[in-house]
């Protein structure tokens, strides 16, 4: 099944020419300014419906800005999501969403030679833990896990 | 002579002196005298040397006095000087075209029209027209009759036959056969055939006249000594060939246009413009069975500036309230320096879709309200922020445009696709100004404003260069680097200055 896919871009960071075109053509690209603005893009499309899959990037968005989004607006967006079936995934550099159903700790131990490796071959290696699942579940939470690189540290 | 099957019917309308009719109407106090139409309009022959113009088209008295189509307005006025010589009025032939249009779409919406004052329709779905061909004809007469026009019709099983039996009618003519050939095709001139002059003139000496004597000539001699173009006139003389009509495709408008005495300058008595626009528009699809797939709007200022926007729907409809949504969402977020002018909307037609899923693929939920999502989007986020990105034909970084999310274009040829290698990139955009330290001719140290980062490897340099042709010409030198972060970089120099393109992960 070949689903649209909208991907809410926090920091504009895609680069629309690591996917396929035919990834492409199935695409809504918001490029947003500030993580701000992403929050607001979610919201129009988790209320739309439309799109199946939403995707919030917001790994390099300052930290001062993702810190800024009040609970009580990721609360809104799971229930928008719920409401209307939406899969709303999103992307921090540190745990973020206080509501989130599945909270998935990904791990990326990649050298440089990775860059010269075949993509397939290294999604078939990433690896995750589930550091959470449900609501107010008590679960060991780790508040980095990931190295910041210079985009996300300004 | 082939038979043609009895279920076709066709009838043709003739306006006879065509241009002579519509000058008429422009002049309608000259319509007692004696008249004829010179074939050229009165701007057009202003500067010319008397005389020089041909006579096009004269009415009954004057033909009566010898005066024929073909001569020069001198002759005619030799033969009569109480000719009254008119020049034809493109304008009003054009309006009587029209009026001939629309009588004929009146009957059926299969008709064409080969030449001016000349419709052939096609009235075999036309439920018990065969019984009340007679009627039927009178009726098209008196329609035409109402804007002063002067019709003769003719019925017949196929379109060659009805032309020329209009051409043979006094009124009404109905063209039952083979049988009755000799009777119609014996009436006509060769001249209704609109034979080459090459073969008019070698039919001339033959001394053929009517039709009747073209088509009693053997096909073979006439091919042989005329060629292609006598051969199609000897088919026309006799009946033709039953040929499919060449349709009338009327093309139809769909946009609007509301000049405004005082400026607008609020949205409300906008909007009341717009659903009127809309309203207007939207009845016209529906007469055709059509969609709005797009809207295009063109707001003129006072201040002479303007904007234009194409505002696409995301399935094609012609609900006005779903439309006036779109344009309501988009005028929302617009602000203006001045009010507005003038207001111009168009509608993009096209045809309901009748599309059926396949079974694992999921369209959109609600298109309608996805359409609305998307301006809102569009305004939140402004043009060239949103939509699907579409790559440009070159290696230069971040080389893309933005297309509306529900533009339907060709897909791409997939130059840029293949094996993916590594891991994506994130841009900076733009590319962030660093301080980069060389040791042994590569990278060893990048300072940005706030620290210094220790590349621990890098690989490269990997060159990339285009547009070397022109102006745009451009050459990078380009590393990807592991610093001391952990973190993974594309660093690029172009032109002396090192740039961090961005982080892979």
């Amino acid at each position: 099944m070949k689903q649209p896919v909208a991907l809410v871009d926090g920091a504009d960071v895609f680069n629309p020419r690591d996917v396929s075109t035919e990834t492409r053509e199935r695409l809504l690209w918001l490029r947003c300014r500030d993580a701000g603005q992403a929050v607001k893009g979610a919201d129009i499309l988790l209320r739309d419906g439309n799109m199946p899959r939403v995707l919030m990037d917001l790994i390099l968005c300052p930290d001062l800005g993702v810190r800024r989004i009040p609970a009580q607006v990721w609360h809104r967006l799971r229930m928008l999501a719920e409401k209307s079936g939406v899969v709303c995934c999103v992307l921090t550099a540190f745990q973020t969403v206080p509501c989130a159903r599945s909270r998935l700790l990904l791990k990326l131990p990649h050298g440089l030679e990775a860059l010269d490796r075949p993509r397939a071959e290294l999604t078939a290696q990433l690896r995750g833990d589930v550091v959470g699942r449900g609501i107010g579940e008590k679960t060991g939470l780790r508040t980095s896990g990931m190295p910041l690189p210079l985009a996300a540290a300004s | 002579m082939k038979t043609k099957p009895s279920s076709s019917i066709h009838a043709a309308i003739w306006l006879p002196r065509f241009a002579l009719q519509a000058a008429l109407r422009v002049r309608p106090q000259s319509a007692g005298a004696v008249l004829a139409v010179l074939d050229g309009e009165a701007e057009l022959t202003a500067g010319k040397e008397g005389g020089s113009d041909r006579i096009m088209h004269a009415n009954l008295i004057a033909e009566c006095r010898g005066i024929v189509p073909g001569m020069t307005s001198s002759q005619a006025m030799a033969r009569c000087m109480k000719l009254t010589l008119l020049h034809r009025v493109a304008e009003e032939e054009e309006r009587v075209q029209q009026k001939l249009l629309q009588c004929a779409d009146h009957w059926t919406p299969n008709y064409e029209s080969t030449e001016p004052g000349l419709c052939v329709l096609d009235l075999s779905a036309v439920r018990g027209i065969r019984q009340r061909r007679l009627s039927c004809g009178e009726d098209i007469r008196t329609e035409l009759a109402t804007h002063q026009l002067e019709a003769r019709v003719g019925f017949a099983d196929d379109p060659d036959h009805a032309c020329l039996a209009a051409h043979a009618a006094e009124s009404v003519l109905i063209h039952d056969g083979p049988e009755s050939d000799s009777t119609l095709l014996g009436k006509l001139p060769i001249d209704v055939l609109h034979p080459t002059p090459v073969v008019m003139e070698v039919l001339r000496l033959w001394g053929v006249q009517t039709l009747a004597q073209l088509a009693a000539l053997p096909r073979e001699g006439v091919a042989a000594r005329l060629g292609a173009d006598g051969l199609h006139a000897w088919q026309l003389a006799r009946g033709g060939t039953g040929r499919l009509l060449q349709r009338v495709r009327p093309v139809a408008l769909f946009h609007e246009t509301a000049e405004l005495e005082h400026g607008v300058e609020s949205l409300e008595p906008l909007l009341f413009l717009l659903r009127r626009m809309l309203e207007t528009l939207c009845r016209r699809l529906a007469e055709r069975w059509l969609v709005a797939a797009a809207e295009h709007l063109l707001l003129t200022f006072e201040d002479g500036s303007q904007h234009e926007r194409l505002l696409r729907v995301a399935e094609p409809t012609r609900d006005e309230d779903l439309l006036l949504r779109v344009l309501l969402t988009h005028l929302d977020g617009l602000r203006t320096a001045t009010a507005v002018k003038s207001v111009t909307l168009e509608l993009t037609p096209a045809r309901q879709c009748m599309r059926q899923n396949l079974l694992f693929e999921r369209s959109l939920r609600d298109p309608q309200r996805f359409a609305e999502t998307l301006a809102q989007l569009e305004a939140l986020f402004g043009i060239g922020r949103m939509g699907k990105p579409r790559l440009l034909p070159t290696r230069r970084p971040d080389a893309f445009l933005m297309a509306g999310f529900l533009e339907q274009t060709p897909p791409a040829p997939a130059r840029h696709d293949g094996p993916f290698h590594g891991l994506p990139l994130c841009c900076f955009r733009p590319p962030r100004d660093v301080g980069v330290s060389l040791h042994q001719h590569r990278p060893a140290f990048i300072t940005t404003q706030k620290t210094t980062l220790t590349i621990t490897a890098a690989n490269g340099p990997c060159f990339l260069s285009g547009n070397w042709w022109d102006r745009q010409a451009w050459s990078r030198e380009v590393w990807e680097v592991a610093a001391s972060d952990g973190a993974l970089y594309q660093l690029a120099r172009e032109g002396g200055r090192w740039v961090l393109d961005g982080v892979f992960g």
